[in-house]
């Protein structure tokens, strides 16, 4: 009898040092096609699995994501799988400074091991799991050393730039996603992880590839910088953390790896429409969808929005003249959702059903009821610069009803808005946020 | 078998601060301290410590002691005792006094860090907004008020004068945080609804980590930060590069 206890004791032991190393579930073998195209090849279900093995050839696995070479790329000399050696060559996105500021953090991400390499055992340098592809290149480095094919001074300048000059392969960066962003942007980023459900606003489905907050003219796919931007500063009033702590080349790798994802979405999205349509499709359908959506990627330079003069200094008349275009319907028309005063009341944006009850009127890209953002509140979730208002008011919102005022045309032709308007607007918006008075340092003392 | 008990009882509690004692020499123990809050709560800490270290040997000396002495064959080894009133009142009047003690030699350290007006005149303002699973910090624009349009805002990276009082506004959007920079000796729970005031002075310009000491959800584990203490000259050219960042027409994205 007395045994009993001590064996319980024991297995209690044995669990809690068991339970030590948290792993988050064991990881996905492979990315599941979504409801929409099972229904497009419900009636061809080996054609479906043909599909899934196409896209799994094209794509990866999750464990190992990657793109498969196509002929266009080949000529170009362009590898998307390989931005990294040395930063920027592989499509050429990264640019001189960048990899400045990639080396800086770099070498604070790896501090530990690059003080240890300048001065102990080389033995004593560890190289996280996590970071797979660099641990099995310092470990190929150390057999070197070990075999004697490599001397220690050379090993160090070797070792060194390994830790430097590190950028993630998309596994490695695949299996960060894991641990930090999957469990809302699901296995696919169709923005279904098990926490997803909890959230409001839902996280991101990146499968339509649209993303609400860049610095682009819309309609465009986002910028390195705009995912990075997201990444690094969070989206303020949603769920979305900063991640400013992980190692700049490891935001970068997340960045790289939500690109394959919104591609592989949207690949997938419009194959599944167009066989639907035609009820088959062509052998290099994927590459030839790929290649476009890739290069609509690249497609950025031309399309951030600048303002053609800097904010004017606020004043009284100027927030008056905003808020004058912010009601005029045939000018910023923003109260028609947003309401007279920026609380998000317009008319417009509301529905009533026949029981009375008051609705969203919209639905967002993603299918969800969408209501205008109430302005009082001073969070702002594409940024609280004067120029992230401006782009906002400018582009619209993508995915959203918000529409771009910049490009907007009135019956005569001319532009609805010009430069100066925009500022007017911007300082109106920024006027409405009421501030609470304990935020006042001055007030306070 | 009782005598070795009692000798395990004496051996092991030894081993426990000599480890402890040892501890501090092996960077086993809080950070070096890097604010002027930092001393006076060494010094109470270091008190609790040396007072508990004090209690912890004389009940571990009472219990080996009950241990070696029971160990002899006795026919009268155990006794029913209904109470003790002299004995009872005794330890909890002592007990109560230690906690008393520790609790009126803490209320000034405690309160002043909290009251706005006991900080000296000047320094700098900033206010922390902690969120799930994020810590969000504002700072005063050019015009020198917190709260007004062209305030400066940062995520994670909380950017502060060294040197100088530096007053805080903790407030949290959703559930209950923990502001804990170790370096700083800098620990204070974010209440929702509650707009808390914090002020220390860092000595040295430094980067600190900041974590959250609240567990507040799934991604608490995350919600970890920094605080960069820079120089007055080094701080106000921050502030003045951000507030030409805030200014941006967005050219710079343009390449």
């Amino acid at each position: 009898m007395a045994r009993a206890p001590r064996i319980l004791a024991g297995s209690f032991a044995v669990l809690a040092v068991a339970g030590c190393g948290f792993e988050p579930g064991p990881a996905p073998t492979h990315y599941a096609l979504t409801a929409e195209t099972q229904t497009a090849f419900a009636e061809e279900p080996s054609l479906l699995f043909h599909f899934e093995v196409q896209m799994e050839e094209a794509f990866g696995p999750p464990g190992a994501p990657r793109y498969a070479p196509i002929k266009a790329w080949v000529e170009d000399g362009l590898d998307p799988n390989r931005p990294d050696l040395p930063f920027g060559s592989g499509s050429g996105e990264i640019d001189v400074a960048e990899t400045g500021r990639l080396r800086a953090s770099n070498r604070e991400f790896f501090a530990r091991q690059l003080e240890a390499l300048a001065s102990g055992d080389l033995d004593d340098v560890d190289v996280h799991p996590r970071h797979a592809g660099l641990r099995a290149a310092w470990r190929s480095l150390l057999d070197e050393v070990h075999a004697g094919r490599t001397g220690i001074d050379d090993a160090r300048a070797r070792g060194r730039e390994l830790f430097e000059g590190w950028y993630p392969s998309l596994a490695e960066s695949a299996e960060r996603y894991r641990v930090e962003c999957l469990h809302c942007h699901g296995v696919e980023g169709g923005g279904d992880g098990p926490s997803a459900q909890f959230l409001e606003p839902r996280p991101r489905d990146f499968r339509h590839g649209v993303f609400k907050y860049t610095a682009l003219t819309q309609p465009s796919r986002p910028r390195r910088e705009d995912l990075l931007r997201t990444l690094t500063d969070g989206l303020n009033g949603t769920s979305m953390p900063s991640f400013a702590r992980l190692a700049l080349a490891e935001r970068h790798g997340l960045a790289d790896l939500v690109r394959l994802l919104a591609i592989r979405g949207e690949v997938e999205r419009r194959l599944a429409a167009t066989f639907a349509d035609e009820g088959e499709l062509a052998d290099d359908a994927i590459a030839e969808e790929t290649a476009d959506l890739f290069e609509r990627w690249r497609a950025t330079e031309d399309k951030v929005v600048v303002a053609d003069s800097p904010l004017p200094p606020v004043t009284p008349e100027l927030i008056a003249r905003g808020a004058a275009l912010f009601r005029d319907a045939t000018k910023g028309n923003c109260s028609s959702c947003h309401g007279e005063n920026g609380a998000g009341d317009g008319v417009a944006a509301w529905k009533v059903g026949l029981d009375g009850v008051r609705s969203a009127a919209y639905l967002d890209a993603w299918g969800r009821p969408i209501l205008p953002r109430d302005l009082r509140d001073g969070i702002l979730r594409g940024g609280s610069r004067p120029i992230d208002v401006y782009r906002r008011i400018w582009s619209g919102i993508p995915g959203t009803p918000m529409p771009a005022l910049g490009t907007a045309k009135g019956p005569d032709g001319q532009p609805v808005l010009s430069t100066a308007d925009v500022w007017a607007l911007v300082h109106f918006v920024q006027s409405l946020a009421q501030r609470a008075p304990e935020l006042s340092g001055k007030a306070e003392r | 078998m009782r005598h070795l008990a009692a000798a395990a009882i004496v051996l092991l509690s030894a081993a426990v601060i000599v480890f402890f004692a040892l501890s501090p020499g092996q960077g086993w123990w809080l950070p070096p301290a890097a604010s002027t809050i930092a001393q006076p709560i060494d010094a109470l800490f270091d008190g609790i410590l040396i007072t508990a270290t004090v209690g912890f040997v004389v009940v571990m000396a009472l219990l080996a002691w009950a241990v070696w002495r029971g160990a002899r064959p006795r026919a009268d080894r155990a006794r029913t005792v209904h109470g003790h009133l002299g004995l009872e009142l005794g330890w909890t009047a002592a007990i109560g006094a230690v906690l008393v003690t520790v609790a009126l030699a803490q209320l000034p350290t405690w309160a002043a860090l909290r009251d706005p007006a006991a900080m000296p005149a000047g320094g700098a303002t900033a206010t922390v907004l902690a969120q799930q699973f994020a810590w969000r910090f504002g700072h005063a624009g050019d015009d020198g008020v917190l709260g007004t349009a062209d305030d400066i805002e940062t995520a994670s990276e909380l950017v502060l004068p060294a040197g100088e009082p530096v007053l805080l506004t903790l407030r949290s959007r959703d559930v209950i945080h923990s502001f804990f920079v170790p370096a700083l000796r800098v620990k204070q729970d974010v209440v929702p609804g509650r707009a808390i005031p914090l002020w220390f002075t860092i000595k040295e310009p430094g980067t600190y980590e900041l974590v959250c000491a609240e567990l507040c959800g799934l991604g608490h584990h995350a919600m970890a930060g920094r605080v960069r203490a820079l120089s007055r000259d080094e701080y106000d050219a921050w502030l003045a590069l951000q507030s030409r960042a805030r200014l941006s027409t967005g050219s710079e994205d343009r390449r």
